[in-house]
């Protein structure tokens, strides 16, 4: 028998092949022969259902709202269907649109933070967001993806930022973790600095290429020895700083409240939003739940679409199906032999959406 | 330490050490639950794996027959392909058939660690190639029709550009 049907038939051998392969990998494996593609589909349709489920949550919190909401798209995405016309008419059906209002999906990055006695290790082979874009968003023509891999001494580039440099606004949160917050930082300034016209940077209120509109918020919780602050991008204005503790259900009110109130009106004419989130929600303590600070937002930033990932949301180091779920975030964070520092890992979803004519501002 | 004899296919009989021949968990199982014996002169004939071959996974068990046991629950773990040890690498130096018959015999004789290591050895020759490539390198059959492949290229377009 000759080799290659020797791992094609032998099921079990097959299944431990390609568990060593990443989403990318497994997706060129599925073109290879019939059984190959089964079993790559095994492993793909694993990593679909666990942000399947949470695509779902997305969608009930929605239900009051018709506007165009990118996680509810996403949803759409991954739900079933391989023909783009037909998805573009349920999408354009669904949420009484013209047309379908994504532009570009910039994916997660994951930070893996392993660490011992405080000090973060960092590993750089690891493979990171591409793989899991891949996964989590098949089979779509069309739809683009580029990854931001961030390890703790990545830098973001220039060029990591650039699909954003053509949108109208871009909202920015971080939680408290220092990985999280340098980067949320990074982000910003190569915004800044990817500018053509830094005079135009430089203005009263931060206007950046296409018109994307930046400003930095720290939120630095009064008496608290460590800073737990907060990093926003907002719409417009300068930077500030909102004493608010993020973490505290009662306070998640005030610190939209603030922020809104600060950033100031969308831009004008805006057709087109970013959205970067980062951990957000993430359950710790009496952090608020999901439903909270979507809500809030909501409350806030009417009209402003929005996507995030929410309690144990993050996208974790593959376990061994090659898939990552929130469960295996939660317990990697428990696990004292990993020694892993604070987060098993910092998510990033970096959404653009055009916002449809005629629709809700 | 006692030993054990195992038998290869064709005839031949190793004389092994109990506790590296213990690495199979398949001649473990055998011995605990047969009861066999570890002082008589008993013969453990493995019909599935030939003289070649078992003297390799000998000569790998050996080796690696003071290595920690694998964690059973490895779901947390990384799956990494790069962290082959440079002995075990030049063990795996072999042809195509050889590593076809280690796979084989590591699934056979439930050793974890050769299996794994075998694994992830065909894991990397897969890695950075195209489908033709692989279907090359390993002598697959695309059997795919026309229309099918067209539609499995279509589905897969979009994660080619990076």
């Amino acid at each position: 028998m000759e080799f290659g049907d020797y791992i094609t038939n032998e099921y079990s051998i097959l299944k431990n092949i390609f568990s060593f392969l990443t989403g990318k990998e497994l997706r060129v494996c599925s073109q290879v022969c019939r059984e190959w593609k089964k079993m790559a589909d095994k492993f793909i349709e694993y990593n679909v259902e666990c942000i399947r489920g949470k695509q779902e949550e997305v969608q009930n919190l929605d239900k009051v709202s018709k506007l165009v909401n990118p996680a509810m798209i996403l949803h759409l995405l991954t739900s079933n269907s391989t023909n783009t016309k037909s998805l573009d008419e349920k999408i354009c059906k669904t949420y009484d649109v013209d047309d379908v209002p994504i532009y570009y999906l910039v994916s997660c990055g994951i930070l893996y933070t392993p660490c011992k006695r405080g000090k973060i290790q960092s590993i750089p082979e690891y493979e990171l967001a591409s793989d899991y874009a891949s996964a989590f968003f098949p089979r779509v023509p069309g739809l683009k993806i580029k990854s931001f891999d961030f390890t703790g001494k990545t830098s973001v580039k220039p060029e990591m930022v650039e699909p954003l440099l053509g949108a109208k606004g871009v909202i920015l949160l971080g939680d408290s973790s220092n990985p999280c917050v340098n980067t949320c930082k990074q982000i910003a300034k190569n915004l800044y600095y990817s500018a053509p016209n830094r005079k135009e940077v430089r203005a009263e209120r931060p206007c950046l290429a296409g018109g994307l509109l930046v400003k930095i918020f720290r939120v630095t919780p009064p008496g608290r020895r460590k800073s737990a602050y907060v990093t926003a991008i907002a719409l417009g204005g300068d930077n500030v700083t909102i004493h608010c503790d993020i973490n505290r259900t009662s306070k998640f009110d005030d610190f939209f409240k603030e922020l809104s109130e600060r950033s100031g009106p969308k831009p004008p004419n805006a057709d087109r939003y970013a959205f970067i989130f980062n951990c957000i929600g993430r359950y710790n303590g009496d952090a608020p739940g999901k439903n909270d600070e979507i809500a809030v937002f909501r409350k806030y930033f009417p009209g402003v679409p929005y996507f995030g990932f929410w309690s144990y949301g993050e996208f974790c180091i593959p376990d061994s199906h090659g898939a990552s779920s929130s469960s295996s975030a939660k317990k990697i964070k428990i696990d004292r032999n990993l020694n892993l520092l604070n987060s098993a890992c910092a998510s990033y979803m970096i959404v653009t959406v055009n916002i449809p004519h005629g629709r809700p501002p | 330490m006692p030993n054990i004899k195992l038998q290869s296919s064709d005839g031949e009989i190793y004389n092994v050490d109990v506790e590296i021949a213990k690495c199979s968990v398949t001649i473990k199982t055998m011995l605990e639950d047969l009861g066999m014996d570890e002082d008589e002169e008993e013969v453990v004939p493995l019909p599935n794996v030939n003289s070649a071959i078992l003297k390799k996974v000998i000569q790998w068990a050996t080796y690696h027959k003071d290595d920690p046991p694998p964690p059973e629950d490895d779901e947390n773990k990384e799956k990494r392909t790069d962290d082959i040890s440079s002995w075990d690498a030049d063990f795996l130096k072999v042809d195509q058939g050889t590593l076809f018959e280690l796979i084989l015999a590591a699934n056979y004789l439930d050793i974890k660690g050769l299996l794994d290591v075998t694994c992830k050895t065909v894991a990397n020759m897969i890695k950075g190639k195209t489908p033709e490539e692989i279907r090359k390198t390993f002598n697959i059959k695309n059997d795919f029709s026309a229309a099918e492949e067209e539609q499995v290229r279509k589905e897969n377009e979009w994660c080619e550009e990076k």
